[in-house]
């Protein structure tokens, strides 16, 4: 082998030995960036102990592809709240966790027999509570007090150590 | 041969390395909440609308000028737009719009222009101050 040739197989194994440590540090950064979901596994969820689909929590997104993933928040309808009244209460849980939290694809998991209704104040008035969790932990209560009367909807939300931390009053239409 | 060997080390332990980090760093932007978006600015909107076919809808109305924007969140957007209807009335309606991508011709219009755009309960997690800016614009007209 000449030395005109030696010196391209030198060129040559520099230039494989960049790349392949470029893509090593790709793939560790991305590993690194990744939040740890899994694509399409099914699991069980700790909090609510309803199944989901890991995936879910990155591809069930239409418009807005860092919205957080609820998991569980079916129980509430099944405690008689209106899929309206619900609508209302996920959308106050879901801009908590994405701008207070700051927490973008988290999964918000309903926390499974938190529901407690409480004795209405006033005729046509619902007040209930109940909690959810942020990718498995950091558990929040949330109360709301809604009225038919006035159409007028009130969701308060406490982190854990039970300070306020989000309040916000709807009018529903 | 020093200098070759030198330049080796570099290119593979140091360039290689950090090239490597910055595009995964780069391809996993979408992850973090606050991506370093570049700010739409007022002649953007106005791109936009017109891309979208925003100027005509179908509450006659005609977008003559966005009067003033704000930036909500890193992605949300609140113009207020000068309209005017057949008549040739003048007045001021406010839109949403969101920019996820970093990426003008990917935002999306989220409502109609005029009075009484439904925009919650979303479910996409539009922001409440935008929700309040809209209401600001469009005096108290926006449903809830």
């Amino acid at each position: 082998m000449n030395e005109q040739t030696l010196r391209w197989v030198r060129y040559w194994v520099v230039l494989a030995a960049a790349a392949i440590s470029g893509a090593v540090w790709y793939y560790a950064s991305v590993a690194f960036y990744t939040p740890d979901v899994d694509d399409g596994v099914v699991k069980q969820d700790s909090l609510s102990g309803q199944s989901f689909n890991t995936g879910s929590i990155y591809n069930a997104r239409d418009i807005n592809p860092f919205v957080p993933y609820l998991v569980g928040f079916d129980a509430l309808g099944e405690h008689g709240v209106s899929s309206k009244n619900r609508a209302y209460v996920q959308d106050a849980v879901i801009n908590y966790v994405l701008y207070k939290e700051k927490s973008p694809n988290a999964k918000i998991s309903y926390v499974k027999d938190s529901f407690n209704q409480q004795l209405p104040i006033l005729i046509r008035s619902v007040t209930y509570d109940f909690q959810f969790g942020i990718n498995d932990g950091n558990v929040h209560t949330v109360e709301v007090v809604s009225n038919e009367i006035d159409d007028k909807m009130t969701v308060t939300i406490y982190d854990n150590s039970d300070t306020r931390v989000f309040k916000r009053t709807f009018t529903i239409y | 041969m020093r200098r070759f060997i030198i330049i080796s080390a570099v290119l593979v332990f140091i360039v290689s390395p950090i090239a490597g980090w910055g595009l995964g760093w780069l391809n996993t932007s979408r992850y973090r909440v606050d991506p370093s978006t570049t700010p739409l600015t007022k002649q953007a909107i106005l791109d936009i609308l017109r891309d979208k076919n925003r100027f005509t809808t179908d509450t006659d109305l005609t977008i003559v000028d966005v009067a003033s924007y704000k930036r909500f969140h890193t992605w949300w957007y609140v113009a207020a737009l000068k309209v005017t209807d057949r008549s040739g009335a003048t007045s001021t309606e406010p839109i949403l719009l969101a920019n996820f991508q970093n990426n003008a011709e990917t935002t999306e219009v989220m409502t109609d222009i005029g009075p009484y755009p439904n925009v919650t309960p979303s479910g996409v997690g539009i922001p409440y101050e935008a929700i309040d800016e809209m209401r600001k614009i469009g005096g108290g007209a926006l449903h809830e």
